[in-house]
């Protein structure tokens, strides 16, 4: 605190003091309510009054109690008396002049009439929303109960019995511990330039990067998919800023915005080339209408061939049996050569979801449920992640493989967010002092347990023409309080600190199985 | 790093006249390091890798003769080793990783140097630096008012609390080996028990060598009749990590009662810990693990846990308790 300019004692009332902070407030280590802990500490959902003035005449709760998880309704009916002023303490008050519950009548808006205590699955369940009450938009594609239900079924928790230490396996205490999981879409801009190359390749390009997540393999697939050539045919041209602007590879954004781009771009080149078959006096398609052609298996047909004829052709071009019969229609190539050009080239441009009317009238967002087992032996305090199970909806999967990397990468970061990561800082030199692989620990295979994922696809029609809104961090979102959640039902210890450590562990009452 | 000058020496009269002022090499895998850290700034390296010390031999008495340069990986696997010295093996298992073990050996482990972080920082013991007086005597000890999760709470001087990090040599004191050592002046054997060094007042010098001395053998004796032995080591992770508190034990039971037994500790002393009183609390005591408590509290009577280790002391305790049960089991 600074010193200077202060005034004498007889005159520091009424002077301009520089405020004394609270020091635990301003170096973060202030705990507030949620940061305290108690035994068996269960979880309420307030029911709150619709109306701004009345009476409760009846509650029915019939409904709330007959639901798995639900522990206890509390409401005017079932607690006792609330003091206004404590018995035998006068100078003790309570300020709220109309607590909830204490009677059956209706003051203000939004009161709360009664308060519902249920167990942590059932709760999320119940508590799912409709809507994003941030923003009050509609949800593109929500499907985070099913990720519960699904994850609920995998691991069975209908076992779960909550009393800590109470599940045991192979001589081992087992902790189950779920939680959810969000992550914001956004469709960024991109762009993207397609060429139908003379030699039958295709060249797609674009400044994005591949950072190993997939992004030249789903630029592929969409050339693919829209016009039959083989992926060996297909070269991805990314990371040159010579090349079409593309987005930056981060927040889970890519694939929703490279698909527009890439999906744009081909068809725009299909397009050209189909006109351009037509237009070219020796082409065997000198003179069809464009609109009555259609390129698939890399060969432009007449619609009609292409119902009638094979078009399913290999991923690769190497896969093709030679016994299949010869194919209907032109190689695309060939038009190109007849036309005398070096190429027919397009380029695609994804418009950004912040500026699209569509997509700003809907919330975004991926979901995920994770469900964590831990193994724990209380006698050497040695505890093990021994299953995680992770359900997502993440719209629809391009690709299935670079999906569920993406998702068990994002887990391992976040079993060692959870277990092992921690940066210490020399509190004399500021350093931090464990600045090392060999210091600052991250999982190992050994740390790993069976990692199970599931993407739930179901497609989000606001998003992009394809439905994907990306995989990426998601995965690591959410893990740790299922984690930390499992270590509690384990050991009977909550750990509000990451990461859990053994000493934190030591503290554990729960005895050998 | 600073510039060395490097010699490959083809025996070990070769090695021990080019030592001069300089360091011998085998795997590299610790020394390499803290020459990248400036740790270690040897004017020269003798490379021994040549040396004809590399093979497992039995002895007339029973026992068994390690060559220094036995990989750590080949002495862990050796057959041998797995049936009579199971402590050994399991417990160069539980060290490192794969890579490094091929890589890293026998007389390297013996001599390998402590994770403490101030120890490898590089400004350690130089002025505006870290204090450590393993580094430069006299500079004081950082760790001791600053971050010593990982540090030792038996053995450690107001002068150092490094932790000795190796689980081999944990292994090697509970099988009472004999490390043998050759300099220009001659051959000579230690006790294991003597080779390392408790700090005290002199935390830089870590073991029984003389300058210019080579580890030429490890010297295990016969192997004791009936007897079982167990390494268990805890830590913050799986795999790949250095010991919170590990425990070895070579115990022969008979009649439900102890008839020998040994015990050592590593991830908690400043030497590879050696428990006498462990040992004497649990001879002739009947197979119970109130009995294996109690030698456990006395095994870490005398630590002197600071802030961040303080949880290492019951740790400890739990590790020998788990793994006298192992080993009588």
């Amino acid at each position: 605190m600074a010193t200077a300019n202060l005034p004498h004692a007889a005159n520091i009332i009424g002077a301009a003091v520089p405020r004394i902070d609270g020091p635990l407030k301003t170096i973060g280590t202030a705990r507030y309510a949620v940061d305290y802990d108690f035994p068996g500490l269960a979880h309420a959902v307030a029911v709150q009054s619709t109306i701004a003035s009345g009476r409760i005449r009846r509650l029915d709760v019939s409904a709330a109690e007959g639901m798995p998880g639900m522990l206890l309704i509390f409401h005017h009916g079932n607690m006792d008396k609330v003091y206004r002023l404590f018995p035998h303490q006068d100078d003790a008050n309570m300020s709220e002049a109309r607590p909830p519950f204490e009677d059956d009548k209706i003051y203000y808006w939004g009161k709360y009439i009664a308060v519902v205590v249920a167990e942590t699955l059932e709760l999320r369940i119940k508590n799912d929303a409709d809507r994003d009450e941030g923003t009050n938009l509609p949800f593109s594609s929500r499907h985070l109960k099913e990720c519960f239900t699904a994850g609920a079924e995998k691991i069975c928790w209908k076992q779960h019995t909550p009393e800590p230490g109470s599940m045991r396996r192979n001589g081992k205490i087992i902790g189950w511990g779920l939680a959810g999981a969000s992550w914001g879409a956004a469709r960024i801009a991109c762009s993207a330039t397609v060429e139908l190359c003379p030699n039958g390749r295709i060249c797609v390009r674009c400044a994005t990067q591949g950072i190993g997540t997939g992004t030249y393999t789903i630029f592929a697939q969409v050339m693919h998919a829209k016009t039959g050539v083989a992926l060996d045919h297909i070269d991805v041209f990314l990371g040159d800023s010579s090349l079409p602007d593309g987005p930056m590879s981060g927040g889970s954004m890519t694939t929703s915005a490279i698909l527009p781009a890439a999906n744009n771009a081909v068809n725009s080149a299909i397009a050209r080339l189909l006109n351009i078959a037509t237009l070219t006096p020796n082409s065997p398609l000198f003179g069809a209408k464009p609109d009555t052609l259609t390129l698939s298996g890399g060969r432009i047909r007449t619609k009609e061939q292409e119902q009638a004829g094979m078009h399913g052709v290999a991923f690769n071009a190497d896969d093709t049996p030679a016994s299949r019969p010869p194919a209907s229609g032109v190689p695309f190539e060939e038009v190109i050569s007849l036309a005398r050009l070096s190429g027919i080239t397009a380029t695609g441009r994804t418009f950004p979801s912040f500026e699209d009317p569509k997509a700003k009238a809907y919330s975004m967002h991926s979901f995920g449920a994770h469900f964590a087992e831990v193994e724990w032996e209380p006698e050497i305090a040695r505890l093990r992640v021994s299953r995680i199970f992770s359900i997502f909806d993440c719209g629809r999967i391009i690709n299935l493989k670079a999906g569920t990397n993406q998702i068990l990468g994002a887990a391992v970061m976040g079993v060692g967010m959870t277990l092992l990561e921690e940066t210490h800082y020399e509190a004399r030199s500021g350093q931090p002092i464990n600045g090392t692989f060999a210091d600052y620990l991250v999982p190992t295979c050994a740390d790993l347990p069976e990692l199970d994922v599931t993407f739930l696809d179901y497609p989000d029609p606001i998003v992009n023409e394809y439905g994907a809104r990306g995989v990426g961090e998601i995965g690591m979102a959410g893990m740790a309080p299922a984690i930390t959640a499992a270590v509690y039902h384990a050991t009977g210890v909550r750990v509000r600190e990451l990461p859990v450590r053994i000493e934190d562990l030591l503290k554990s009452k729960v005895m050998d199985a | 790093m600073q510039t060395f000058e490097y010699i490959k020496a083809t025996t070990v009269d070769k090695a021990l006249a080019g030592a001069n002022g300089g360091k011998f090499i085998a795997g590299g895998t610790t020394l390499v390091d803290l020459m990248k850290l400036s740790v270690e700034q040897p004017s020269g390296l003798v490379d021994i890798n040549l040396l004809p010390l590399d093979k497992i031999e039995a002895l007339p008495n029973g026992g068994l003769r390690i060559g220094a340069l036995v990989r750590n990986s080949d002495l862990a696997w050796h057959p041998e080793v797995q049936k009579s010295y199971a402590v050994l093996s399991q417990a160069i298992l539980s060290g490192a990783s794969p890579q490094l073990r091929n890589m890293a050996t026998t007389g390297g482990n013996l001599l390998q140097r402590t994770r403490c972080a101030y120890f490898r920082e590089p400004n350690a013991g130089t002025p505006g630096g870290y204090g450590c007086n393993k580094r430069t005597p006299g500079t004081g000890c950082a760790a001791l008012d600053g971050f010593h999760r990982m540090h030792a709470v038996l053995g450690t001087s107001e002068h150092c609390i490094a932790t000795h990090p190796s689980d081999m040599c944990v292994a090697m004191a509970a099988l009472e080996a004999t490390v043998l050592v050759e300099g220009r002046k001659g051959k000579r054997t230690i006790a294991f028990a003597d080779f390392h060094k408790v700090p005290g007042e002199t935390p830089h010098v870590e073991n029984a060598l003389e300058p210019g001395e080579l580890v030429t053998y490890v010297d295990l004796p016969k192997p004791v009749e009936g007897s079982r032995s167990v390494y268990l080591k805890l830590r913050d992770r799986a795999s790949y990590e250095f010991a919170l508190a590990s425990a070895a034990v070579v115990a022969k039971v008979e009649g439900g009662r102890i008839r020998y037994i040994r015990v050592a500790m590593g991830g908690v002393g400043t030497k590879p810990w050696r428990s006498h009183e462990a040992e004497a609390s649990l001879m002739r005591k009947a197979v119970d693990a109130a009995h294996f408590r109690e030698a456990a509290e006395v095994a870490l009577a005398a630590a002197h846990p600071r802030t961040d280790n303080a949880f290492k002391v019951e740790l400890a305790k739990r590790c020998v308790v788990r793994t006298l049960k192992m080993a009588t089991a």
